[in-house]
């Protein structure tokens, strides 16, 4: 069952005191809180089984989801590696660490920024970075006094960030064929535009202005043309 | 914090995807501390990594990497012990990140600025990154720092005070990504030492010959 949740205000109640809960154990303290019409709307919320899976690697330590969760992406994120012209031990390594990582860094993943997809994405973009590039991967970490925290917390925003990595899903697949091909290379490949640009043979203003029209249409899902 | 100057979408589009180097990319995630705006735009770029890699045809697997993983998890200490950050006093004068701060030495109070003459001191990060360079500039305020151009490209972003050149105006959290055979000569705000992060791919060249001569002694 699932309600839409733009025209449930009592979800917006509930969802602003759990703003800071995440997974599994809420499920239940939320059915406790207001009845089983809750539990049905959460459930809701919470349809996205490979988010379960991290937060219950996460917060109960969970080998059943971890194994669950590696299932599902390992394969993907080796055929993605050997994409990218790893011999079949690199990605294999590069799937070890990944995993490493998921354990170890489970605790951080928060549905409300990232999807699930999203967020092994960036684990195994910094693993392949560390073990194959051997550099280290700078990011912004929010735990800075200098973060910039100014973008508006949403109450929802685990149902937006849902919401938001289903439109990127549709999003891409809708892409014009050329502006796919880009993107994919860029990611795939971790390719530079230069050489995006060679290895399909059309100048390099092309593969910009292919960029440029993606990420018009990203922005645009922002809301900020 | 009001910041005008932001990513280019090349850039943002190679930190995501993980094709830009380590130096440029602490320029980058520096940017994307202190920019909510861009950070937006990349986390929505990592949704397209996700949607991509979750569309990715599978590979096949070579047998016990599950296994492996596993041993390697007893070894690992509880997650849940949070690292407790300490910053150093002069993390909160300057405004520096910590994605940059944790390239300067730690348990220090002072930084080990070089001279680089004409009163600019900079420290350069230590990275594992050969083909560009990262480092952190002081410019004393209402200062000018030498003419010079660039070969290649060269990121800049600003943690406290600011500067004005031919191109605009930038102050604290602001990117500016020069690139080609372009002629600036920053001039840094008055009232505030100028204090940012600049990377570099290929070494400036300055238009003063006695600047020209010294860089090797000065290391820029």
């Amino acid at each position: 069952m699932s309600i839409d949740v733009d025209i449930v205000p009592a979800r917006t109640k509930y969802a602003v005191e759990n703003s800071d809960r995440v997974g599994s154990s809420l499920l239940k303290r939320e059915a406790n809180y207001e009845g089983k019409k809750v539990e049905l709307k959460v459930e809701s919320v919470y349809r996205d089984e490979q988010s379960r899976w991290i937060v219950s690697v996460a917060e109960s330590r969970d080998k059943k989801a971890f194994k669950q969760l590696f299932d599902y992406f390992a394969p993907r994120i080796k055929g993605f590696c050997q994409n990218n012209g790893s011999t079949s031990d690199r990605a294999d390594e590069v799937v070890q660490e990944a995993f490493v990582n998921v354990w170890r860094k489970a605790k951080l993943f928060d549905p409300g920024k990232a999807s699930a997809g999203a967020w092994i994405f960036a684990i195994a973009r910094n693993s392949r970075i560390d073990l194959i590039r051997k550099e280290n991967r700078p990011e912004a970490d929010t735990t800075d006094p200098f973060f910039d925290q100014s973008e508006p917390e949403s109450p929802l925003a685990v149902l937006e960030t849902e919401r938001k990595s289903k439109s990127v899903r549709s999003f891409v697949k809708d892409l014009p064929a050329e502006q796919q091909q880009v993107l994919r290379l860029a990611f795939f490949e971790e390719k530079a535009h230069s050489e995006i640009a060679k290895e399909l043979g059309i100048p390099l203003g092309t593969v910009k202005s292919r960029i440029r029209l993606a990420f018009k249409r990203i922005r645009s899902e922002l809301g900020e043309i | 914090m009001k910041i005008t100057h932001h990513l280019s979408d090349e850039l943002l589009l190679d930190y995501s995807t993980g094709a830009l180097s380590e130096a440029w990319s602490i320029a980058v995630a520096a940017h994307l501390s202190l920019c909510s705006h861009s950070r937006a735009v990349y986390s929505k770029l990592e949704e397209v990594g996700g949607a991509l890699l979750t569309s990715a045809k599978p590979g096949v697997l070579s047998q016990s990497i599950f296994e492996n993983v596993l041993d390697r998890l007893d070894d690992d200490t509880d997650p849940s012990n949070v690292e407790v950050r300490e910053d150093p006093e002069w993390t909160s004068r300057f405004g520096i990140p910590a994605v940059v701060s944790d390239y300067l030495p730690s348990g220090t109070n002072k930084l080990p600025w070089k001279n680089l003459g004409l009163g600019v001191n900079q420290i350069v990060l230590e990275t594992k990154d050969k083909s560009a360079t990262a480092r952190l500039l002081k410019i004393p305020a209402g200062k000018k720092v030498p003419h010079h151009s660039h070969h290649g490209r060269e990121l800049t972003v600003v943690f406290a005070g600011g500067f004005t050149d031919a191109t605009g105006s930038y102050g604290p959290g602001d990117i500016q990504e020069v690139s080609g055979n372009v002629e600036h000569q920053p001039w840094a705000r008055k009232g505030e030492d100028c204090i940012c992060l600049a990377v570099t791919d290929a070494p400036l060249k300055f238009s003063n010959i006695a600047v020209r001569l010294a860089q090797p002694l000065i290391g820029i």
